[in-house]
């Protein structure tokens, strides 16, 4: 018997596009659901891109391939272990294949915009009536009930809606967005937590769940204590670049080569005499003018230019590991190809790697769980579009003639062949996606 | 109302809260949100979160850190030293009845409690791994996002890269934490047998990253800061900024609808590659229309394209957003001098149980219902 898990013996329904919802799904897959993405033969999650191939860089060896929305990293990553039912849901047949599917799903995950589900007679009145204690989870952008209620959104949107973007930039005004779409995984996180709050509320009560979780509410929290400041004070910090007012040093500084840097976050007076021994300017740990955090700050053009005579012809891996070795913070900014081979993340376990039928074999992240009995199984790779729709339908007990009759229909899409790329594909979901 | 006969899907999971850092601290918080009964132990001179400069300004004296606040809304805390008699056996009896106890190292005593009481799941969050180079490494919110990807790709191609703000990797990680105690909690309902989990704040970080590990893999691509990977960028406004998205096939809607008729079969922006890389000439000649439009209706006009659109809110336009109102999402706690604003849940179980938090609240010298806190609270400056 296999080792059990915590979602073991729960099926949870995936109808989401990009990241957010996806992510969340994927670690509800590592968790032990059996997870099934609700695909649609003709308008794709948009992360699995353009049916006839986008931007060469997702794509192994830049190369789309036949099946472009088979091989497209993005998807490819955070799908994983994960079964791809293809239903077309505004076919008059859908609803048979509903009525016999919808009663095996424990929980419904939905990052379309509003009104999307109901749109599609998915809606959580509908829901229950195929399963009575059905715990459905929405991720709109900012929820029901105020001006914003209909409002769609990405990752760069939500997070200037969170607050956050205002938090960023170089001190002269304009706010400068987070590079990744950060609002996503950070959705993710809290919408795997609302799942698991949900199924223990159905546990204590047998009722329906419905989850709103409207995503810029929840990530207020990561900027709470700038929100409570400025509710008691009027005022918050403004961004400066990486500078902290009551910190020195405390920036990214060059090093050697081009575009290379590392991050230096002093924080105690300690650590700053340390940073001194290992520059080779110990008088400067001893010098009064230097002393204090608050001196330093407010001599902060002075002390970074020190740093930066140091750091300018080292190594940031090198200089950071130096740092580090006397205690003192500091890293370097890693690139993507760096990310790809950092020796931590090896060490932790970080990486996985898969063989996808129609990608290859790579290295993939993982995610950050370590359980201390029970190792975590990432399963089966992403899956192709419709990889498991036969598979499925076989399982919920629709007759083999049946499954073939719909698939001649184009109800259903059986493989990734069978799938209809049309130029709709290229489109996002009519409805607005929140990513 | 229906949902105040719900119980709180919460209700008896009695939670430790060991930890001084906001990672910890923010887990625990969570569980308390929803109904966890949470206690926070600190050392005598208090948790470190109560002195942690906001963005690196000093806090006022004597005033609670509006980051601690945040942090432990929902618990009763306890300062305890566990240095001598009582508080260590205090500690010991209360990790003994807990059902979660979360902390920040590899803690002997609890470790040992934990191969008596099968049932117990002991949460570790730390800054690295404890195995690997950076083992021993020192970590900070810039630290964690230099190492994550993140910070390579934010900020302005010609300048330093940015780490951002405030303690974003060490939210993520209290969110992970508390995803998989609940994970951990729930397999021991079935099996009877806790466990331990380890979560570090380094891989929360990378996994956050835009797939970059998988995208070198498979292409080898590489991506810089200065440019996003699709069609989105920041615009001044009349009354501040606004972040704008413009998703494939939208672009000839969108130059419609800020009157640049011209621009809908430029060839620049024929296709949605060739929008992505000549993005910043498009969003060039979007933004003299931009710029005399209030927010409000650059949003509304770049909705009606079907493209996306958000005010830069900054923090003092989230407190005012009659929105949130609306949706009654802030709460207050505490009464009379003490009521003090606290942030709404995360989300809402619409016809279900809604926490309603409470501030922290002392549990020194108390029974707390599974073990009497029998020390002195220490004075705190």
């Amino acid at each position: 018997m296999t080792t059990p898990r915590p979602l073991t013996g729960l099926r949870v329904l995936d109808f989401t596009t990009a990241w957010a919802g996806p992510m969340a799904c994927r670690i509800l897959a590592v968790f032990g659901a059996d997870v099934i993405k609700l695909e649609s033969p003709t308008v794709f999650d948009v992360w699995r891109g353009p049916a006839h191939g986008g931007d060469a860089s997702r794509y192994p060896n830049r190369d789309p391939g036949e099946r472009p929305i088979n091989r497209n990293a993005w998807f490819n990553t955070q799908n994983h272990a994960k079964r791809s039912l293809v239903v077309d849901l505004k076919s008059t047949s859908a609803s048979r294949i509903l009525d016999d599917l919808m009663p095996t799903i424990d929980v419904v995950v939905c990052n379309y915009g509003p009104g999307v589900l109901d749109r599609l007679g998915l809606g959580f009145q509908k829901l229950q009536t195929w399963r009575r204690d059905i715990i459905l989870l929405e991720m709109p952008v900012a929820g029901v009930g105020g001006e914003w209620s209909s409002v769609s959104g990405v990752g760069p949107t939500m997070e200037a809606l969170a607050g956050m973007t205002a938090l960023t930039g170089y001190g002269d005004g304009e706010p400068i967005p987070t590079g990744p779409a950060y609002l996503d995984p950070v959705g993710a996180y809290n919408a795997a937590f609302a799942v698991l709050i949900g199924l223990r509320a159905r546990e204590m009560t047998g009722a329906a769940q419905h989850i709103e979780l409207a995503q810029q509410e929840a990530a207020l929290h990561w900027c709470g204590e700038y929100l409570l400041r400025a509710a008691s004070t009027g005022d918050w910090p403004r961004p400066d670049g990486n500078a902290l007012s009551a910190y020195a040093p405390h920036d990214a500084f060059p090093a050697l080569g081009t575009d290379e840097w590392v991050a230096i976050a002093v924080q105690t007076d300690e650590q700053w005499r340390s940073l001194c021994e290992v520059i080779g300017r110990r008088e400067l740990g001893d010098d009064s003018r230097y002393a204090l955090a608050r001196q330093r700050a407010r001599y902060r053009d002075e002390v970074d230019a020190i740093v930066r005579q140091w750091t300018k012809d080292i190594d940031k891996q090198s200089a950071a590991a130096q740092l580090q070795r006397h205690g003192v913070p500091a890293a370097p900014v890693l690139s993507a190809a760096e990310l790809f081979a950092d020796p931590q993340l090896e060490a932790a376990g970080f990486y996985i790697e898969f063989e996808h039928p129609e990608a290859g074999r790579h290295r993939y992240q993982g995610l950050p769980f370590h359980f201390g009995s029970m190792p975590i199984d990432y399963g089966r790779p992403s899956p192709c579009l419709g990889e498991h729709t036969a598979e499925v339908l076989a399982e919920v007990g629709m007759p083999q003639d049946e499954i073939e009759a719909l698939a001649a229909l184009g109800t259903i899409a059986i493989s990734p062949a069978a799938a209809s790329p049309g130029s709709r594909a290229t489109r996002t979901t009519k409805g607005k996606e929140q990513t | 109302m229906e949902r105040t006969n719900q119980p709180a899907p919460l209700k008896g999971l009695r939670v430790l809260d060991m930890s001084s850092g906001v990672a910890g601290q923010f887990a625990a918080r969570l569980l308390a949100d929803w109904g966890a009964d949470v206690i926070l132990v600190e050392p005598p001179d208090g948790a470190a979160t109560r002195r942690v400069p906001l963005g690196g300004l000093g806090e006022e004296s004597g005033d609670v850190s509006p980051l601690f606040f945040h942090l432990n809304t929902g618990k009763r805390v306890a300062a305890v030293d566990r240095a001598q008699q009582p508080g260590a056996r205090v500690v010991h009896r209360l990790a003994e009845r807990a059902d979660v106890v979360i902390a920040e190292r590899d803690d002997e005593e609890i470790l040992s409690i934990a191969t008596h009481s099968p049932r117990l799941v002991v949460a570790v969050v730390r800054d690295f791994a404890s195995v690997g180079p950076y083992a021993h490494w020192v970590g900070s919110e810039m630290i964690h996002q230099a190492l994550s990807g993140l910070m390579n790709t934010t900020g302005k191609r010609e300048r330093q890269p940015l780490f951002g703000f405030g303690n974003r990797a060490y939210y993520s990680a209290g969110a992970a934490t508390a995803v998989a105690v609940l994970a951990a909690v729930r397999l021991r309902d079935s099996t009877g047998r806790g466990q331990t989990v380890d979560i570090s704040v380094h891989e929360v970080a990378a996994s956050m990253s835009q797939n970059l590990v998988t995208q070198f893999a498979y292409s080898g691509a590489n991506p810089i800061r200065g440019k996003y990977v699709g069609a989105s960028g920041v615009s001044r406004v009349a009354d501040g900024w606004i972040v704008l998205f413009c998703p494939a096939g939208r672009w000839p809607d969108l130059a419609t609808e800020f009157g640049l008729d011209e621009l809908r079969s430029d060839p620049r922006f024929a296709t949605f590659d060739q929008l992505v890389a000549n993005w910043d000439a498009g969003l060039a000649a979007l933004r003299p229309v931009l710029e005399a439009m209030p927010a409000v209706r650059a949003v509304e006009a770049v909705q009606r394209a079907r493209c996306m659109a958000a005010k830069v809110l900054t923090p003092i336009d989230v407190l005012s957003s009659t929105h949130l109102s609306a949706r009654d999402y802030w709460c207050h706690v505490g009464a009379g001098s003490g009521r003090r604003l606290a942030l709404g849940p995360m989300f809402r179980l619409t016809s279900g149980w809604r926490p309603t938090p409470e501030p922290a609240r002392s549990a020194s010298n108390m029974d707390v219902g599974w073990a009497e806190v029998g020390t002195e609270p220490a004075e705190r400056a």
